[in-house]
């Protein structure tokens, strides 16, 4: 069993899985591959050929894939997390943008697209105003472009926006304000996989919801996983600081599935709404059905 | 420079009975070529249908031939392609440009050539994708960062070549341009150009390959602008939402420019160089 | 070695007339070059090619230009052509010490590539007269001529690298001639012609002479066509080399006359023969 991720700490309670072994433990006979990688779009096609069988990925492009008949469903929602578009001082509200002004979102088809297309038609009337100067960079380098003054807003996730807010910028309005709280990462498998790996997969799902639990009951001690995890780039006192970032919560239940479909799918990104969570998720969310 | 001859191909017209490999031979090169084409596609589709390939992996031609008429009609592949063509004349213009500034230092003063040794040198195997991430802290992220990043990429070939053409065109050619008295820019124009022209199109065509894979992997990076993205960024976004097809769609347009240009630069030679039993044997 | 003005060779041949009894001898010469040293830079050592050339060509005259093979008359019909800068002596042509390259000396190099590979034949004929500012149709017609003269009228529209090296040179022959200009600088030209294309060109060449009073300066490393096309042979010997004679041959009149047989044994005694260069003779 390949297990992909990417490089961010919205998929903590994957990496405390990993970092303490609990899933080795749990599955002794299972050979577990834990997978970094950069894209989410990697992890797409990963999964649909069969290298990755689970995927860790944001809310839109797990819709988009439902959407294209990827045949993958929900495994377990990992956090909640809002993300703000952060821009320069003078930049009071989206109808300040000119042609020449940049903000960056990691991905075409990432949440943060997606929030901006909704903030364009809310406060612009037309969801693709902005679409000329949507600029795709990863966090890191979106950070780094904000700062530099080569973006005049970036739209990332924590601990990138408050960096950005530190570094002088302002929130201007965030995903919670657009579509009210609401799931950032989770993870996701074929069903097609899921119907042969039942076993294994519920026991992934509740070592994840016991991650979810220590990084909300006990943040320090998670803190202390992921700097090891993070083997020195990322010290406990700034992960721990990253994890309890306000507006930030952990948790395996999905919010906000059918408001964001319902949205994607008034802009054309995808043809149809889901009809209800449970044909998006798996039974190992039964107990605690999201919305 | 060579003499050329005609295309000397061993098995055919030796008279004697035809074999399959002359009958082969024998048809015109562009039909053996469509020939080879239409077989290839059929392979494809047959493949994509026999091996149930999934759909968000790999296209069959008829779907990625729908996109790509649709694209076209729509004008999604045709802005994209105009994107990255604007972008690309103007680099190349510029790169041009500053080759031509270069070629000239270099052919008239050591310093300049030796300066242009070492800047091709250090540059030229640098992959000008390279540069991008300096481009952009540099431009900005826009079109300029493109521009500079493709104008990096064709300054180089086209100095070091074009000079190279210069400081190795004929004495006896020069001298019988002078002993009918032209001078300065008049025997540039009507014998340093023509005599260096294999050296110039040779140095063109490297230019314009590297200039044509700088620009579309610099967009498949970089991304510019979602509303006027080129058609790098066309090819990453379709595949970002999983639309396979418009992926081949972007490939096969690329694809098809490059062999336009390669036909077209095939023309040329032989009006030119080839033509005139110049072009450069290497 | 002594080195002779005279007009004779050092060694008194009775068949060599002196150079005051030619036509031509009451104007100023047309071209003179007087003690001329010539040496090439190679890397940073200097390579000596001429050491001391002295000799004048007179208006319409022909001056054959003869020496063994590497002992620097290309270069001496280069520095008068103005490509090379003689390290001393001088070099007057027409009154001016001035020497640039210009269409008034004509050059038909020794080298095969001095065609422009990007002109049709018809096309490098008819290029330099319209740089020396003949109009299109008075150029076609003239290019036309000489093509037809040296016998290339079918190949006219052929790109050089179609030709052999025979033809060519023919081309460059007719490309010079065709300019008429006041001089012409020929290097070797017939040197890779067959014989009777040869002769027939040696004959051309004499009309035309005579027809357009050009004056000639032509290297040559035949006996029999310094005998046949000149006036007077200018002897170059050793290498740097320096003038051993000037020989005048004005009243030579071919093979059959008595005194060609003295003059032509006493040549190859100059150029230091019997290991000639060029057994065959010429034709
Ligand atoms: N560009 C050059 N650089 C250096 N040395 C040269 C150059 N051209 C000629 N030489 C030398 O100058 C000398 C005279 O050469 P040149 O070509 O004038 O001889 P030539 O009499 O014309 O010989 P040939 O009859 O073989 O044509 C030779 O020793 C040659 O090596
Ligand atoms: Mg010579």
């Amino acid at each position: 069993m390949t297990i992909a991720l990417q490089p961010d700490l919205g998929y903590s309670p994957l990496y405390i899985v990993e970092q303490e072994g609990w899933l080795k433990k749990a599955l002794p006979n299972v050979n577990v591959k834990w997978q970094v990688l950069n894209s989410g779009s990697a992890i797409e096609t990963g999964m649909i050929t069969n290298h990755i069988q689970v995927g860790a990925g944001g809310i839109a492009p797990f819709l988009l894939g439902v959407n294209k008949g990827v045949g993958w469903k929900l495994l377990s929602s990992l956090d909640e997390e809002n993300l703000w578009l952060v821009c320069k001082p003078n930049i009071k509200s989206l109808k300040d943008i000119t042609s020449t002004d940049r903000i960056s979102v990691v991905a075409p088809t990432s949440i943060q697209a997606i929030d901006l297309k909704k903030a364009a038609k809310t406060v612009l009337g037309n969801p693709n105003a902005l679409d000329p100067n949507m600029v795709i960079l990863s966090h890191p380098v979106s950070y780094q472009a904000f700062k530099a003054g080569r973006t005049t807003c970036a739209l990332d996730a924590p601990p990138f926006e408050q960096e950005e807010v530190a570094a002088g910028g302002h929130v201007v309005t965030s995903s919670y304000q657009l579509f009210g709280t609401s799931t950032f990462n989770s993870t996701f498998v074929l069903t097609k996989y899921y119907q042969s790996h039942q076993q294994e997969l519920k026991i992934l799902v509740q070592q994840i919801k016991r991650a979810v639990n220590l990084l909300n009951s006990d943040p320090k001690k998670a803190a202390t996983i992921i700097a090891a995890y993070e083997k020195g780039k990322l010290s406990e006192a700034d992960a721990l600081k990253d994890l309890t970032v306000k507006g930030t919560h952990w948790t395996i239940v999905p919010h906000g599935y059918l408001t964001y479909a319902k949205f994607m799918h008034s802009i054309g990104l995808i043809s149809s709404v889901p009809r209800s969570m449970s044909s998006i998720e798996l039974p190992t969310l039964k107990a605690t059905p999201g919305n | 420079m060579a003499v050329t001859s005609q295309e000397l191909r061993p098995g055919a017209d030796l008279g004697g009975t035809l074999t399959a490999r002359q009958s082969w031979s024998r048809l015109p090169a562009w039909l053996r070529r469509v020939i080879i084409l239409a077989v290839a596609v059929a392979v494809w589709e047959l493949y994509v249908k026999a091996a149930h390939v999934s759909h968000l992996v790999f296209a069959s031609p008829y779907a990625v031939a729908r996109s790509f008429v649709s694209g076209w009609l729509d004008g999604q592949i045709a802005g994209a392609t105009g994107v990255t063509l604007e972008a690309l004349a103007i680099g190349m213009a510029i790169g041009i440009g500053s080759a031509i500034v270069f070629t000239v230092l270099a052919t008239w003063t050591t310093v300049g050539q030796d300066a242009l040794m070492m800047f091709t040198s250090m540059l030229n195997p640098l992959p000008s994708i390279a540069i991008l991430p300096l481009a952009i802290i540099w431009f900005g992220l826009n079109e300029k960062a493109l521009v500079f990043v493709v104008a990096n990429a064709v300054v180089w070939p086209i100095a070091i070549n074009v000079t190279t053409g210069f400081r190795t065109v004929n004495t006896t050619l020069l001298m019988v341009g002078k002993n009918l008295g032209l001078r300065g820019w008049r025997l540039v124009r009507d014998v340093l150009l023509p005599a260096a022209l294999p050296y110039i199109i040779s140095g063109v065509k490297v230019a314009w390959a590297f200039a044509w894979r700088t620009i579309i992997a610099s967009e498949l990076v970089f991304g510019t602008a979602g509303g006027s993205g080129g058609l790098g960024y066309f090819i990453n976004k379709s595949q970002y939402f999983l639309n396979i097809p418009d992926v081949f769609a972007g490939l096969v347009t690329i694809a098809v420019i490059g062999i336009i240009v390669e036909v077209g630069f095939n023309m040329l030679e032989r009006r030119t160089v080839i033509r005139w039993g110049m072009q450069a044997t290497s | 070695m002594k080195n002779q003005q005279s007009d004779v060779s050092s060694r008194s041949q009775p068949d060599v007339k002196a150079k005051e009894d030619g036509p031509v001898t009451s104007s100023a010469p047309l071209l003179s070059v007087e003690h001329v040293k010539i040496s090439y830079r190679l890397k940073n050592t200097l390579v000596q090619a001429v050491d001391d050339a002295t000799f004048t060509v007179m208006p319409e005259e022909k001056v054959m230009l003869i020496g063994p093979s590497g002992c620097g008359k290309s270069t001496i019909l280069k520095a008068v052509a103005g490509f090379i800068e003689p390290v001393s002596g001088r070099i007057s042509f027409a009154g001016s010490t001035n020497i640039t390259p210009g269409p008034d000396r004509a050059v038909v190099f020794q080298e095969f590539d001095q065609l422009f590979p990007w002109r049709t034949v018809l096309d490098n004929v008819v290029y330099p007269l319209r740089v020396t500012g003949r109009s299109k149709p008075e150029a076609m017609a003239q290019a036309t001529t000489f093509i037809e003269m040296v016998g290339l009228g079918p190949a006219r529209t052929r790109f050089p690298h179609q030709l052999s090296g025979g033809m060519k040179q023919r081309v460059a022959i007719a490309r010079a001639l065709a300019l008429g200009p006041p001089m012409l600088l020929m290097d070797e030209p017939f040197g890779s012609l067959d014989a009777i294309t040869r002769t027939r060109l040696q004959g051309d060449l004499n009309r035309l002479a005579e027809r357009a009073k050009v004056a000639l300066l032509f290297v040559t490393h035949s006996i029999d066509e310094a005998l046949l096309l000149g006036h007077r042979v200018v002897v170059l010997q050793g290498a740097p080399s320096t003038v051993a004679a000037v020989v005048d041959v004005r009243d030579i009149n071919g093979p059959d006359d008595p005194h060609y047989r003295s003059i032509r044994r006493s040549l190859e005694d100059l150029l230091g023969a019997p290991g000639e260069e060029e057994p065959d003779g010429g034709n």
